[in-house]
C-alpha cells in the first residue's frame, strides 16, 4: 500500500484515497506540510475535508495511499501511535469527569506517578487559562470554556501534531477570535504541527501559516493565503477564495465574448494565451469590472459605501456589485472585465 | 414542555378535565383506598368487606418469617434477572445502534414484536420448547447428546431464563434510545489517547450511559415484580414469586389477606424504589451526554 | 466484526424459537405437540376458527382491546393537552396519577382495581375489563403524545395566533395534524397490550368473561391442545403487522427519539 517514503520530519499524505461502499470520499489528496506549520484544510461541505482529517488521526482506513508523519509510515497505524491529539467537532469531553479529570484521564496512558500527572494537569490548565475551573463538572461550564479544556487534553500526552475538527463552530464571532489566536500561540510556542478543519474562509487565512482547498475529494490547491488569492490554480479555487464571479466565455479574433450572447467581455487578450471554439470559465471580482464591454445586466438597487456609488444587479444565478461608472441611478448596465485582474480555466465537460 | 405563550386561559377548561378528574379518582385514587380498606378487614370470602377494621391479616403475614422470606427471596430473585438481563441487552444493544437504519429498523421492529409476546404466550411457548415430548430435551436425547432426560420445566433454571428471556426486549427498547445518541466521538477520543476497546467501555461507556441503565433496572425491577405467570408456570412452588400467592388467593376468593398481601408487596416496592433514588438518584444529575 | 454477527444472529435465535416452536406445534395433525410437527396441517386452525369458545375469546379481545385503546387515547389527548397549555401544578398531578396504573406492580394493580371493579358490579363484565385496561393503558398514548407535542414550536403558534386564529382553529389546524400520528401510535401500542394483557384481565373476569389469553391460561391446565398455538401464533402475527404499519409511518424513531434518515 505505501509507495513513496517520507523525505522529511514533517506530515505528509501520498495520493490517500478513500472510498466507501460505491461513494469514492477522498481521490488522490496529497500533503505536505514542514514539520512546526499550522495548515487548514478548507471547502464546502462533503469536501472531504473532515474525512481526511481523520485519516491523519488514524480513525479512517484508507483505501489507497500513505501517511507519513515524523518519517515514520502511519499509514495503518494505530491512532494512538501516531503521537497526535484530536479536538473533535463535538469536543467529546466526558461528562461524568469535571475538568481537571477530563485533563487528567490520557496521562493515565503515560508512565507517571500521581504527583507528576496533576503537575502536567495543571500546567495544562494553566495554558489554557482555566485553572480557577478545574473543579467544575462538565455542566456547568460555558462553550469557550469548554473549548479550552479539550484543547488543552488534547495537548496532555504532548502529541507532535494536533488536530481540529472544525473547533469553533459553535461559538460566536468573538470567541472565535479569541480562541483561533490562542491556538495559534500555543502553536508557535510548543513548536507542534497543526492541521484544522474549518469551512470558514476568514479563519483559515487569518490564522494558517498554509491552507489547503478541498472539493469533492480533491486536493484542489495547498498554498498560503495569498497564493490562493493571488494565483488560483484551480477553477474552484477562483471561485471560492476570493468570492469571484463567473462567466462562461469564449475566444474569436482577439476579443473574448460572452458564450450564448457573444457580448464583448474585453479586447485586450493579448497576454493570454487562448484558443477559439473553446469554452472557457473567467472568474472575476468586482474590482475588474470596467465600462469597455457589452454585458448586459439589470440593476437590482444601489448603495452608497463611503462615497463609493455601486449597483446591486442580477447576472445569471449570481449577484454581483458593480461600482458605478455611469451618470445617475441606470436600469440597464453594460460592463467590460479587466482580464490582468481574473482568472481563466478551461470549462470543464461536466460544468 | 413548552408553555403556551400567546393562549393561557385563566380559567381551567372543565368541559375537558372534568370528566379526566373523575376518571382518575375511580381508577387510581379509589383502588388504593379500597387497598387500604381491604387489607385491614377481616378475612373472609369473595369481595364482602368484614364486619370491622381489624389487623388479623397482617398478623397471620408476619406470623412467621415465611411470607417474608418469600418477599426477600422475590426482591433477589428480581435484582438478578435485572442485572443478567443487563448484561446480555447492554452489549447487544450497542452492536445494534452501530448498524446502518435498515438493519437497525428491522431490529427494533423484531424486538418490539417480541415484547408484544405477554407473560401468558411466553409461558406457554417455553413451556412447549422445554419439554420433553415436544422440545429440546427430547431432541437432544434423540440426537444421542443426553441420555433418559425429563422435562426442563418446572424448575428454577427455566424460570429464570424465561424471565430473562421476556426482560430482554424491553430492556433493548429502552436502552437503544440514549445509546443510539451517544457521541460516537467519546470512544474515538479515548481510543486515541490509547485506551483498549475494554477499557472504553468500562470507563467511558458505562459511566455516560449510567442513568439510562439505571432506569432500565428500575423498569424490569417494576415489570417483574408485577407479574405472576412466569414464575408460576415454570417454577415449583418453592421457586414462586410473592405475586404468585396474590393471584392465588385471589383466584381461591380470600380476597383480604391477597389484598394484604398486594399492600405488602406495593409498600415493599415503593420502599426499595425509593431508597435506591435517594442513594443513587442525585448522581445521574450531572449527566449531559445523553 | 464475525463475533457481532453472531452474537446477533444468537439474539435472533434465541428470541424466536420459541415462537416457531409455537408456530409449528400448531401444525401438528395429531393433538400431541410434537416439534417439528409430525404431519403438518392446518387442522387445528380449522378447529380453532370453528370452536365458539375460541372465536368469542379471539372477539372478545379484539372488542375490549380497541374499545380500551381508543378511550385511552381519548383521555390521553385531554390530559396531554391539559398539561401543554398550563403547565400547573394540577395538570402535573393529572399526568402522574392518570399514569400511577402502569407504574405499579401489575399485581397490585390488578387487585385494586378488581375490588373497585366489585362495588360498582363491573366485575365479571367486559366494561369492567375495558375500565381496566384503559386506566392501565392511558399512559401509553400519553407519553407518545407528549412527545408529539413538544415537537411543535411555541412560535409556530404564536403565528398563528398573529394571523387571527383562535384558540380553538389553532388547536384543530396546527396542533392536531402533528399531534395525530403520535396519538394513533400510542394508541397502537396500547392496542396491542391489551390485546395481549392477563394480569388485570383475569382478575376483573370473575371467571365470567373469557379473552384470549385468558382462555390460553385456563387451557393450559387440560394438558397442551395445539389450538392454544394457533391463538398465540394469531398475536404475533397481528402485532408483528401493527408495528411494520408502525415503523413504516415513520413515527417510531422520533419516539424512541433515534436519529433515522430514510
Amino acid at each position: 500500500m505505501a509507495i513513496g517514503k517520507s523525505s522529511h520530519m514533517g506530515l505528509q499524505a501520498q495520493d490517500v484515497s478513500v472510498t466507501l461502499g460505491q461513494t469514492a470520499i477522498l481521490k488522490g489528496v496529497d500533503l505536505d506540510i514542514a514539520p512546526g506549520k499550522f495548515i487548514a484544510l478548507l471547502g464546502p461541505s462533503g469536501c472531504g475535508k473532515t474525512t481526511l482529517l481523520r485519516v491523519l488521526a488514524g480513525l479512517q482506513e484508507v483505501s489507497a495511499g500513505a501517511v507519513f508523519f515524523e518519517g515514520k509510515n502511519i499509514t495503518i497505524a494505530k491512532p494512538a501511535d501516531r503521537n497526535c491529539g484530536m479536538v473533535f467537532q463535538s469536543l467529546a469531553l466526558f461528562p461524568h469527569l469535571n475538568v481537571l479529570e477530563n485533563i487528567m484521564f490520557p496521562l493515565k496512558k503515560l508512565d507517571l506517578t500521581k504527583s507528576e500527572r496533576l503537575e502536567r494537569a495543571l500546567n495544562l490548565l494553566e495554558m489554557v487559562h482555566m485553572t480557577e475551573f478545574r473543579e467544575r463538572p462538565m455542566s456547568m461550564i460555558s462553550g469557550g470554556q469548554a473549548q479550552r479544556v479539550a484543547i488543552a487534553r488534547a495537548l496532555a500526552q504532548e502529541p507532535s501534531l494536533l488536530l481540529l475538527d472544525e473547533p469553533f463552530s459553535a461559538l460566536d464571532a468573538e470567541l472565535r477570535e479569541e480562541l483561533r489566536t490562542e491556538i495559534r500561540v500555543i502553536q508557535r510556542k510548543l513548536g507542534i504541527s497543526v492541521v484544522m478543519v474549518t469551512h470558514d474562509q476568514h479563519e483559515a487565512f487569518t490564522v494558517s501559516d498554509l491552507v489547503g482547498v478541498m472539493n469533492e475529494g480533491k486536493m484542489e490547491q495547498v498554498g498560503t493565503p495569498d497564493d490562493l488569492i493571488r494565483e488560483p490554480a484551480t477553477s474552484f479555487v477562483a471561485k471560492f477564495v476570493g468570492q469571484r464571479n463567473h462567466i462562461s466565455c469564449f475566444y474569436r479574433d482577439g476579443g473574448l465574448y460572452e458564450a450564448g450572447t457573444n457580448n464583448l467581455i474585453s479586447h485586450s487578450c493579448s497576454s493570454i494565451n487562448l484558443s477559439p471554439y473553446t469554452k472557457y470559465d473567467l472568474y472575476y471580482s468586482s474590482e475588474a469590472i470596467n465600462a469597455k464591454g457589452q454585458i448586459e445586466v439589470e440593476a437590482l438597487y444601489y448603495r452608497n459605501l463611503g462615497g463609493r456609488n455601486e449597483i446591486c444587479a442580477r447576472y445569471k444565478d449570481q449577484t454581483i456589485w458593480i461600482h458605478n461608472l455611469w451618470s445617475g441611478q441606470p436600469d440597464r448596465v453594460s460592463f467590460g472585465i479587466d482580464l490582468s485582474e481574473s482568472f481563466i480555466f478551461e470549462a470543464n465537460d461536466d460544468d | 414542555m413548552k408553555q403556551m405563550t400567546t393562549i393561557d386561559l385563566r380559567k381551567s377548561n372543565l368541559l375537558t378535565t372534568l370528566p379526566v378528574l373523575l376518571f382518575v379518582l375511580l381508577t387510581s385514587v379509589l383502588p388504593i383506598c379500597f387497598l387500604l380498606s381491604n387489607a385491614f378487614s377481616e378475612s373472609g370470602n369473595s369481595f364482602d368487606q368484614g364486619s370491622g377494621l381489624s389487623l388479623e391479616n397482617f398478623r397471620e403475614i408476619f406470623y412467621d418469617s415465611y411470607y417474608i422470606g418469600r418477599m426477600l427471596y422475590t426482591v433477589l430473585l428480581v435484582f438478578l434477572v435485572s442485572v443478567l438481563t443487563l448484561l446480555v441487552a447492554l452489549p447487544l444493544t450497542i452492536i445494534i445502534a452501530r448498524l446502518r437504519n435498515f438493519w437497525r429498523s428491522t431490529w427494533v421492529v423484531l424486538l418490539l414484536a417480541s415484547l408484544a409476546l405477554s407473560e401468558v404466550l411466553t409461558a406457554y411457548a417455553w413451556q412447549i420448547i422445554l419439554s420433553k415430548s415436544s422440545g429440546l430435551p427430547g431432541w437432544l436425547e434423540s440426537l444421542g447428546l443426553l441420555t433418559d432426560s425429563n422435562s426442563w420445566w418446572p424448575g428454577f433454571p427455566a424460570m429464570l431464563l424465561v424471565l430473562v428471556y421476556f426482560s430482554i426486549p424491553i430492556a433493548m427498547v429502552m436502552l437503544l434510545p440514549p445509546v443510539s445518541r451517544m457521541d460516537r466521538s467519546f470512544a474515538d477520543s479515548a481510543r486515541m489517547m490509547g485506551f483498549s476497546k475494554i477499557e472504553v467501555f468500562l470507563k467511558i461507556t458505562l459511566p455516560i450511559l449510567r442513568k439510562p441503565i439505571f432506569q432500565t433496572g428500575l423498569l424490569m425491577f417494576l415489570l417483574n415484580t408485577g407479574g405472576f405467570v412466569i414464575s408460576q408456570q415454570l417454577g415449583r412452588p418453592s421457586d414462586w414469586m410473592f405475586s404468585v400467592f396474590i393471584a392465588d388467593f385471589m383466584r381461591s376468593f380470600n380476597v383480604p389477606f391477597a389484598v394484604a398481601l398486594a399492600l405488602c408487596l406495593l409498600l415493599t416496592v415503593v420502599f426499595l424504589v425509593g431508597v435506591t433514588y435517594l442513594l443513587f438518584g442525585r448522581q445521574g444529575v450531572n449527566s449531559r451526554a445523553v | 466484526m464475525l463475533y457481532k454477527l453472531f452474537s446477533l444472529l444468537g439474539l435472533g435465535v434465541f428470541l424466536y424459537a420459541p415462537i416457531f416452536v409455537v408456530f409449528g406445534s400448531s401444525l401438528n395433525s395429531s393433538r400431541q405437540m410434537v416439534f417439528p410437527p409430525s404431519d403438518p396441517s392446518m387442522l387445528w386452525y380449522q378447529a380453532f376458527f370453528s370452536d365458539p369458545s375460541w372465536t368469542g375469546a379471539l372477539v372478545n379481545s379484539v372488542v375490549i382491546a380497541c374499545v380500551s385503546s381508543i378511550l385511552a387515547m381519548a383521555l390521553a389527548v385531554l390530559v396531554a393537552a391539559e398539561a401543554w397549555r398550563r403547565n400547573s401544578k394540577f395538570s402535573r398531578f393529572l399526568v402522574g396519577s392518570i399514569s400511577l396504573p402502569f407504574l405499579i406492580p401489575g399485581i397490585v394493580f390488578a387487585v385494586s382495581i378488581s375490588l373497585v371493579a366489585s362495588i360498582f358490579g363491573l366485575l365479571g363484565t367486559e366494561v369492567g375489563i375495558i375500565l381496566g385496561h384503559v386506566a392501565l393503558l392511558v399512559a401509553i398514548p400519553l407519553v407518545t403524545t407528549q412527545l408529539g407535542l413538544s415537537q411543535i414550536d411555541t412560535e409556530h403558534v404564536d403565528a398563528a395566533t398573529l394571523m387571527g386564529l383562535s384558540e380553538r382553529e389553532t388547536l384543530f389546524r396546527l396542533v392536531l395534524p402533528i399531534v395525530r400520528p403520535y396519538v394513533i401510535t400510542g394508541g397502537l401500542f396500547a392496542l396491542i397490550i391489551s390485546m395481549n394483557e392477563y394480569v388485570v384481565a383475569f382478575m376483573l373476569s370473575g371467571f365470567s368473561v373469557e379473552t384470549l389469553p385468558i382462555k390460553i391460561y385456563n387451557s393450559q391446565r387440560y394438558g397442551f391442545e395445539p389450538t392454544l398455538s394457533v391463538g398465540t401464533i394469531i398475536y404475533i402475527g397481528f402485532s408483528l403487522i401493527v408495528l411494520s404499519y408502525i415503523a413504516i409511518t415513520g413515527k417510531l424513531w422520533s419516539l424512541l427519539g433515534m436519529k433515522h434518515s430514510e
